[in-house]
């Protein structure tokens, strides 16, 4: 009987909407065989950004995007809220899982030469999908209306400000006014809560629409050329003979590595809770050290390393060119061999990428640029004096900031060269010159010192040492 | 035509009003110390109502001699973050990049392209007060 009233209703569903139909045959299409477990992560990028937009409406119901009561709304929501340290540990854990999955679903699709002929816009749509993945993970680190939101709203504003003509405009427009105020995390707010996922929504249709149109691409063979003319009747033949319903056959392996990242995804939240607010977002606290989350570090490595005076072509062009690169790929080249086994510039490309990025990350993370503004006095062990000019020259050092840049054995800053055995290096008259005329990256000392403190200094470092056998 | 210029208005109109700059008092003559740079704290010109802290300015004052004051930024020309002022090493430092720049706020060393922007600054009823302005955007 009840059987009966179901499969009543179901077929009046089926027959009024048609949906069950159009779903159940795009989730039976036909896939190559082959297509195992390297074709999970653009199904993955999807399922956490799912995950993203489940827990982000669930934060939404608490947090308040208000320039003076979103940092409160976020103590509430990570201290008092039940769940809520978890809630926000899974929306930043969600967001470093889409980053990581499109980065690589992209270098997959792109060593497997999937990105030619006919699936050039699937390339394009995705390439625009991760242009606004790095969007939301930037935005969404600016709803974390902190100190280092706030300081981040400022750094954006000036790489904007450097597009010529329009920058100041544009710059104008990132802060929502001249200063960073009541405007600046309404508009952030909404780019990452309704312009972006709406995009992203649209695109990922786009994107899935043209995966079924020209189907899963196959496994590369070496010597397996992509020819326009040919290719379509090759796959369609292919698919014809050896295709597998996309559904279950292929599709499991997506759903076991969608659960097996939402389980470490939930770890990680669990475990270690989403990063720490740091103080409120009063742009008038001045001990602050802002630093992008972890996905964007290595472009702010980028900045630091940059030769003086390129920054301005770097910030404009930079991000663009590399952009139009990308999209330009497969109408540069969408023929030819797709296995990277034939293709070892491609390989070379991808690794020099992974390479580049992680070094870059490496030095973000260390930033060796940045002036150690917690160094202490140095302790008379290391001085080794406790009283006449070494003893005052270690003083100075201190005092005169040399430490904030420079190592005397493990204390001080990385800026500059250690200095734990400049004497072994350098004569006490290359000291004078060099600390009275500074160089690229550091101050001249030359007006800032007495001949007495110079000399206290040096004798200082000219006790730096150390005797080799 | 009807949707349009009243939505895209709406979304752009504020980036082109020109807001009204303002004199903030931030203390007293006597209480800055000849030849100290003290950071120094005062509101924006017209903050919105719910801007709260947010709406926080801060300078690097100094009282060069009896009567004359400098007002310096605080964002580092180079790509915005706030720079320290070393008393002992009279030196401005950035920590985002390791910008650095003397007393006078000129480039010392590392990426900044310009020295550090001043703010108007005036003496009015025995309060030292300094005018509001827009976060330096650097164009170099």
């Amino acid at each position: 009987m009840l059987h009966r009233i179901f499969s009543r209703i179901r077929d009046w569903v089926d027959d009024r909407t048609g949906l069950p139909e159009a779903v159940g045959k795009m989730a039976t299409h036909l896939v190559p065989p082959d297509a195992k477990w390297w074709y999970v992560f653009g199904s993955a990028t999807l399922c956490a950004f799912m995950i993203q937009v489940i827990s982000g409406i669930a934060l939404a119901f608490s947090y308040i995007p208000s320039a003076s009561e979103a940092y409160s709304t976020l103590q509430f929501i990570s201290d008092e809220a039940p769940f809520g340290h978890f809630l926000r540990g899974l929306h930043y854990y969600g967001a470093s899982a889409m980053v990581l999955m499109v980065g690589l679903h992209m270098a997959q699709v792109f060593l497997a030469g999937s990105y030619k002929f006919p699936r050039e816009l699937n390339w394009a749509t995705g390439v625009l999908l991760l242009g606004f993945t790095l969007v939301m993970g930037f935005t969404g680190q600016l709803l974390r209306w902190d100190q280092n939101a706030v300081w981040s709203v400022v750094v954006a504003a000036e790489q904007t400000g450097r597009v010529p003509f329009i920058g100041k405009w544009l710059a104008h427009f990132t802060l929502g006014g001249d200063t960073v105020g009541g405007a600046t995390l309404t508009r952030f707010f909404v780019v990452h809560v309704f312009i972006m996922p709406g995009l992203i929504f649209a695109f990922v249709g786009l994107h899935l629409w043209l995966v079924l149109r020209h189907g899963i691409s196959e496994p590369p063979k070496p010597g397996q050329l992509v020819d326009p003319k040919t290719y379509r009747q090759e796959y369609k033949e292919l698919i014809a003979k050896r295709g597998r319903p996309f559904w279950p056959d292929a599709a499991w392996r997506d759903a076991v590595f969608c659960v097996a990242m939402i389980v470490v995804i939930a770890a990680l939240g669990l475990i270690f809770g989403a990063p720490q607010l740091e103080k409120p977002p009063d742009p008038s606290i001045i001990a602050a050290s802002p630093r992008p989350d972890w996905y964007l570090l290595w472009y702010f490595g980028v900045l630091a390393l940059l030769p003086h005076g390129s920054e301005k072509y770097f910030m404009v062009f930079g991000p663009l060119l590399v952009g139009m690169l990308l999209i330009a790929l497969p109408f540069l080249s969408n023929r030819g061999e797709r296995s990277p086994r034939r293709r070892p510039w491609a390989v070379a490309a991808v690794l020099m990428t992974v390479v580049m990025i992680a070094t870059l990350w490496v030095e973000g993370a260390n930033s060796p640029w940045s002036p150690n503004f917690n160094a202490q006095p140095l302790p008379p062990s290391i001085v080794g004096a406790t009283n006449g000019p070494v003893f005052v020259g270690a003083q100075l050092f201190h005092d005169k900031a040399c430490l904030n840049c420079h190592l005397i054995g493990d204390d001080g800053g990385r800026r500059g060269p250690d200095l734990t055995d400049v004497a072994n290096r350098l004569s006490k008259n290359q000291m004078i010159l060099r600390i009275s005329n500074g160089g690229v990256n550091m101050p001249a000392y030359a007006a800032n010192l007495t001949p007495a403190e110079m000399d206290a200094l040096v004798a200082f470092l000219q006790s730096r040492r150390i005797q080799r056998p | 035509m009807i949707l349009a210029v009243p939505m895209v208005g709406f979304i752009v109109a504020p980036f082109f009003a020109r807001k009204q700059e303002v004199w903030r008092s931030v203390g007293k003559v006597d209480s800055f110390k000849i030849g100290e740079t003290t950071a120094v704290k005062y509101e924006d010109a017209s903050p919105l109502p719910w801007a709260g802290v947010t709406a926080r300015s801060a300078a690097w004052l100094r009282r060069v001699n009896a009567d004359t004051f400098i007002a310096f930024s605080i964002n580092c020309t180079h790509l915005g973050c706030p720079v320290r002022w070393l008393a002992q090493a009279n030196l401005f430092m950035c920590p985002c990049h390791g910008g650095v720049y003397y007393q006078d706020g000129t480039v010392a060393a590392g990426p900044p392209p310009l020295p550090l922007p001043h703010y108007p600054v005036r003496v009015k009823d025995g309060q030292v007060q300094i005018q509001t302005a827009p976060i330096p955007i650097t164009k170099k």
